[in-house]
Formats: structure tokens, sequence, C-alpha cells
């Protein structure tokens, strides 16, 4: 039986997601040059995710930096590509991840209260972000 | 979040479904950032480019006109995905110029000024002391609020137009006034003050400065002192670069430049705290930048550019100044990047004859970011670039790599086709 841990935090984006959950504990960025939005693949100048597919994963990174296209280009993935993560965890939440999860209706919360999310949630494990209640539930990978 | 009673009229759909719309957006963001309340806005800035955007940013923008969106505010918008005047000299991908005519027609519609500029506080759209912006394009907000004092975040690409077709906003973040307070110190040797900028020097030298400054103080606002004194606006565009690519927010209170920090203590909101985290920046850390910013040892590069932020009308001067009587070598691509209004000035003052006759291309509208780069450039392309902001966007697996320099090592490799720092080595 895998190890289930309860966290708390501040809802950004209400909603309720799940997914495998992809980790970092740097910035990083929606926009298209850097993520593209028909594949969902994050290719950045030395970024700890480069090759990975944010699609469907719950993503947790620290907080938005680079262009705030950002927003549109999660709305586009979203909306045209299905290509956006399932939920997002940040340490601080940016204006352009809040309103692009907001506007694309992807549930987002910051702040847990039980430390920095990286510390508490690894690559791999499974996460249901629960953004109505404020709850992270975490399946850590067996 | 207290909403006014006008608030509470245009969320319940008195002014339309545009307005309808945009007021429930702006409340969830509001209650997400726990806002008190919203404050009228004095400008907005938005997102063009498509290869950013995508379809769903289109039928986003077309979606809002159908609505009968209109912006309530001067709104102006950032470059796009193409170079319109120059359309036989790239490469574009299928649909592209049909799905940025499209953002173009949904713009004139909701009452944008087609200005296509990462500038509008040098050009179009300046805004006074304490007015509130929703503008995205970091460079832009981070000049208005660390120059001219006026309030905003770095806004995202669907809540500024939102909050312009609103006229309102929440007040989070920099519009918040007691929010503009310092929370780490830079101060800068003397000895580095001497030797920074110059002509064909002030983009490298003062866009790398801002990374360095950014890099430090990430999410915090930085009180920035010993600075050169007359600092130029170029200077200070190069320099607020660092709003997007390094520093997460837009306010960097440069001490006797920024209205709100005449003296380093009035940057900390009266007294600097005992304890404060501090960064020295001398000539050494800046050879390092430089050094870092190039992401590869190539010396022969195939593109050249210059001109994020873009080109003031003196800058395109300077190139031309640099290049002198030379020609760009055949098979570099040099490319100087401003946007339509400057070029037209360019033109009528003779300087786009001379960068055409010497081989270079003033570009209008558009640059390395906002255009579809991959189906342009190979990975196996070296630029060379004395934009900060732009090598660090635009990096990457699949992407060019960049060599960066000041603009003499710029022009310089355009002329020769290689690139051979002079400056910080």
């Amino acid at each position: 039986m895998s190890e289930t841990i309860t966290l708390h935090g501040h809802p950004i984006s209400k909603g309720v997601g799940e997914g495998e959950a992809l980790v970092c504990d740097k910035p990083l960025s929606f926009i298209a040059v850097g993520i593209s939005n028909e594949e969902g693949i994050v290719r950045i100048d030395k970024h700890p995710l480069n090759g990975q597919s944010i699609a469907g994963k719950v993503l947790i990174y620290d907080t938005d930096i680079f262009s705030t296209g950002g927003a549109l280009s999660m709305y586009t993935k979203k909306t045209i590509y299905n290509t956006a993560p399932a939920a997002v965890i940040w340490r601080k939440a940016h204006n352009i991840g809040a309103g692009g999860t907001i506007y694309a209706g992807v549930p987002s919360m910051d702040k847990i209260e039980e430390g920095l999310p990286w510390n508490l949630i690894s690559t791999g494990d499974w996460v249901k972000v629960d953004s109505e209640q404020g709850i992270v539930e975490v399946t850590k990978k067996s | 979040m207290q909403l006014s009673d006008a608030d509470k009229r245009k969320l319940d759909g008195a002014e339309g479904p545009a307005v309808q719309h945009a007021m429930e957006h702006l409340t969830r963001m509001g209650e997400a950032f726990e806002a008190d309340e919203m404050v009228d806005l004095h400008t907005c800035h938005l997102l063009s480019d498509y290869r950013t955007m995508g379809d769903g940013g289109l039928e986003f923008y077309e979606q809002l006109v159908e609505w009968g969106g209109k912006m309530r505010v001067p709104t102006t918008c950032d470059p796009m995905s193409m170079d319109m005047k120059n359309m036989d000299k790239f490469d574009w991908p299928a649909g592209y110029p049909e799905k940025q005519t499209r953002i173009s027609d949904a713009f004139r519609n909701l009452g944008v000024a087609l200005t296509f500029s990462c500038t509008p506080h040098l050009g179009h759209n300046v805004p006074k002391f304490g007015e509130n912006m929703a503008w995205v394009e970091g460079n832009a907000t981070g000049y208005a609020n660390s120059v001219l004092g006026a309030r905003g975040n770095r806004e995202d690409s669907i809540t500024a137009p939102l909050a312009g077709i609103a006229g309102r906003t929440p007040k989070i973040g920099l519009l918040d006034p007691k929010n503009r307070v310092g929370q780490c110190l830079v101060e800068i040797d003397p000895n580095l003050v001497e030797r920074l900028g110059g002509d064909g020097r002030r983009a490298g030298d003062f866009s790398a400065l801002g990374m360095i400054i950014g890099d430090f103080a990430y999410d915090r606002i930085p009180v920035v002192t010993g600075l050169p004194p007359n600092m130029e606006t170029e200077e200070l565009k190069a320099m607020c670069s660092a709003c997007s690519p390094a520093l997460i927010g837009t306010l960097m209170f440069l001490v006797g430049i920024s209205p709100e920090a005449n003296t380093v203590e009035e940057g900390f909101g009266g007294k600097v705290p005992k304890d404060v985290d501090r960064l020295w920046i001398d000539a050494d850390t800046m050879r390092k930048a430089y050094e870092y910013l190039s992401n590869t040892s190539k010396e022969d590069v195939d593109v050249v550019m210059s001109g994020c932020p873009f080109k003031t009308i003196y800058e395109i001067q300077e190139v031309v100044e640099q290049l002198g009587d030379n020609k760009v070598k055949d098979g570099v691509n040099f490319l100087i990047h401003t946007d339509r209004v400057t070029h037209v000035l360019a033109e009528h003052m003779g300087l786009v004859d001379k960068l055409t006759n010497a081989g270079a291309l003033l570009t209008t509208d558009t640059c390395e970011y906002c255009m579809p780069i991959e189906n342009m450039y190979g990975p196996d392309t070296v630029i060379a670039a004395d934009s900060m902001k732009m090598r660090r966007l635009v990096a990457g697996e699949g992407k060019p790599t960049w060599r960066y320099g000041t603009l003499t090592d710029c022009v310089n490799a355009a002329i020769t086709g290689k690139f051979r720092p002079s400056h910080w080595n």
C-alpha cells in the first residue's frame, strides 16, 4: 500500500484535477517558445524539466518567469492542443500563471502550509489537487 | 474583495457581455490574490503575436469583439509574429499571415492602437506618475514602474485586455503603493561605473547589468545605488529589459532616478533594514555575465541581431555610425529591430537607405521571440546579439545558439562573419 499524505494550500484557480507529478524548484514559463503549444514539451536553456511533457501532469514549480504571453499560451494548450497540465502548484503564484490557469479552467494553488512543494512531492507521485477545498492529496510513488 | 456599485453593475451585465465577462475574470483574479478592492485603470498594452497566443488566443480576442468589447483606456500592442513590410525576406509558415491579420482586425474592432511595439513607454502610451497600468511586456512595465513611477505588474496576456475592457483591475502587487518597498540592496563599484556604456556599448552593458540585478533580486524589489549620473533613456531601457528574463517583478528602485527613491532610505520606505541582503557589482561580475550569456564558443556567426527592446531612432543612428562605410559579409543576416513608426522616421532621415546599402535589414514590428524561430533558423544557427533578454528567452533544444557582446562586437561580426569579443574579456 502506497503512502498517502494530505497537504493544505491557498487556492488560485478553483477546481479539481489529478495526475502524475512533474516537479522542479525553478521558475518556468508556458510561452510557446519555451514549451511548444502543440506538444507541451519543455525546451528552455538549462532547465531541469527539459524534454519532459507537461500535458496532463500536476506541474510543480517556483513561479512564472519570461513573457506575460504565457497566459494565452496556456489557454491555447488547454483549449486547442490538450497539452495543458491537469493542475499547477507554485511556491508563490504570479499573475501570469494565475491568469492563465483561472481563464483556462486549470486548477491551481500556492503557499502549501506544510513546506516547499518540491520537498513534499516528487516527480512520479500521483497528486490530486482540490482547490475548491484548498487540499492536495499525494500518493507517493511506490 | 469589496466591489463598488459601478463594479457590481458591470458584473451583473448592465454594460454588456464583454464587460461582464471581463469583470467575472477580474473578480476571480482579485480573490486569488486577496485584493481589497479594484482600482481605475489608466493604460493598457496587449499581446499581439500569433506564435505565442496560438488559435486559442485568436479565438479569445475574436470572442471579445463579438461580445462588443471596447478598450476604455489608451491601449497599444506588442510586436507580432511577422514583418509585414519585408514578407519576402523570411520564410513564414503557411497560415501565419492570415492568422496574424485576423489578430490585427480584432484589435481594430477593440479600439487598440496598432503600434506593434515593445516600447510603448517611449512612444504612444506614456503613463504618468501613480497611474495604474495593465501591460504585458516586462521591459516596458519595468521602465514605467522604475523610471516613471507608474504602477503595474507584469500583467498576464488574458487579464490585461479584460482589465482594459472593464476599465478596472484588482489592486494587487505593485498596483498597491504599500507593496512598493525595497527588499534588497544592490551597490555598483564606482570603478565599474566609469567603464559602463558609451557609443557601441549601451545595450550590451546595461542589459547585462539588468540581468545581474534581476538574477539577484529575483522576486524581490531591489534598491540600486551607485548608477552613473545622467543615465540615458536607451541605457535605462536596456537595464529594465531584465524584467521578465531575470527579475520576476517589474520594479527596481534606481536611486536618484526612480521618483519614489530619491535616496536609498526612501527606497526602503524610510530606513535600510540592518540585515538587508546585499549585492556588490564590479568589473569581474560584468565579465562573468558577458561570458555566461554566450552559450556557444563558435566564432562563425550566421545572424547578427540588435534591437531587443526595439531600437530608438538614436540607436538606429548609432548602428549606422558603427557600420561606417563597411558592408555586411555575404551570407550573414544582420537584423535590426524596431517598430513601424520609428522605421518611417528612419526612412525619412535616410538611415534605412544607409542600412540597406550596407546589407543590413531594419525590420518592423517583430523579433526572434515573436517569430516562429524554429521554422526559420535551425539549431546549428549561431546568432550574435547585444540583447540579454532575447538571448535568454530564445534558447534551448532545437533553437539557435548565441554569442553575446556589445553593439560594436555585433557590427564587427556582421562585417567579418566572426564574433570576437573586445570589451569585457
